[in-house]
């Protein structure tokens, strides 16, 4: 190819865009935005429910709430061997001997 | 209607006032986005996309510049936003083809052809949206706004937030640019060094 036509020929395809007509979008676009703004539109508590009725989203949930259930029991299981150390502090604490107490409130007022 | 009771009409959240604005700027923005992104498919998302955020911050636009600008603003941006999306994509399949992740075949796009060029022409004006394609992205914009939307210098600044001189030289460089990616595309072509 010649510098004159290769010259001419990068004229022609740098005009090529000369005239050329405005082009829009396929029909019933505004039906299309409106479709995407109501998706948009969404409040947070569409969100919340959308992504908790998520079937990942429940089974992990569900599977949670059963692993901790079976802690709790596990934790149950030992469970007496601890009350029967703490069965006794109560029992300890109560054994206050209460007119012992109030003989030495009396003493002291007497002693005032 | 004036442009200014649509506007003030949509901020009162009125149904009708956002319809007329879409039917009436729709092929504007359309077209912009088409010859920027040059695929139909992503052209239509991106004008989605504008009008909702049009109606979501309808309240932001002052009104110091024309609607207009307003409106291509956004466009350009949500274009070029695209179109880095997409490269983010096309170089994250690369990688997971290169691991044998993903054993998909990046295809290159096919040639453009815009719809609103004559028959006659379709074939050089392809040739030329490969080659504004390689541009880099503010002599992608400033070209695609001046060539194929009309506007003049003036405008093109007020879009892109310049000058006008310097949308002149950004103008003059992508010319030159596309005069010498075209020059290497021909001479591929026709497979010859002689001139």
């Amino acid at each position: 190819m010649k510098k004159l036509d290769m010259e001419k020929k990068i004229e022609t395809a740098l005009n090529s865009l000369d005239h050329v007509c405005r082009v829009g979008p396929g029909p019933f676009f505004y039906t299309r935005v409106q479709t995407r703004l109501a998706r948009k539109e969404r409040t947070i508590w569409e969100t919340i429910s959308a992504f908790i009725a998520q079937p990942a989203v429940a089974f992990t949930v569900i599977c949670l709430i059963i692993s901790m259930n079976s802690l709790v029991i596990l934790q149950r299981e030992s469970a007496p061997a601890i009350t029967e150390q703490n069965g006794s502090l109560p029992a300890d604490e109560s054994d206050v001997d209460t007119i012992a107490f109030y003989d030495e409130e009396n003493n002291n007022t007497d002693t005032q | 209607m004036s442009e200014w009771i649509l506007i003030e009409q949509l901020r009162q959240g009125n149904e009708t006032a956002f319809k007329t604005i879409v039917e009436t700027w729709q092929d504007m923005v359309y077209n912009t986005a088409l010859g920027i992104i040059q695929n139909a498919e992503d052209a239509e998302d991106i004008s989605q996309e504008v009008f909702v955020q049009v109606y979501e911050s309808i309240n932001t636009f002052k009104g110091e510049a024309k609607f207009s600008t307003w409106l291509y603003k956004i466009t350009v941006t949500k274009t070029m936003d695209h179109i880095r999306r997409k490269k983010r994509k096309k170089r994250f399949a690369f990688i997971q083809s290169i691991f044998g992740i993903n054993d998909e075949i990046v295809h290159d796009p096919p040639d453009f052809h815009h719809p609103g060029i004559v028959l006659d022409k379709k074939e050089t004006a392809a040739e030329l949206f490969k080659a504004i394609d390689q541009l880099p992205e503010n002599q992608k914009i400033a070209f695609t706004l001046n060539k194929l939307e009309g506007l003049n210098y003036q405008e093109v600044s007020e879009i892109m937030n310049t000058t006008v001189p310097s949308i002149e030289s950004l103008l003059h460089r992508a010319k030159n640019n596309l005069k010498k990616l075209l020059e290497i595309y021909y001479r591929e072509k026709y497979n010859t060094d002689k001139f």
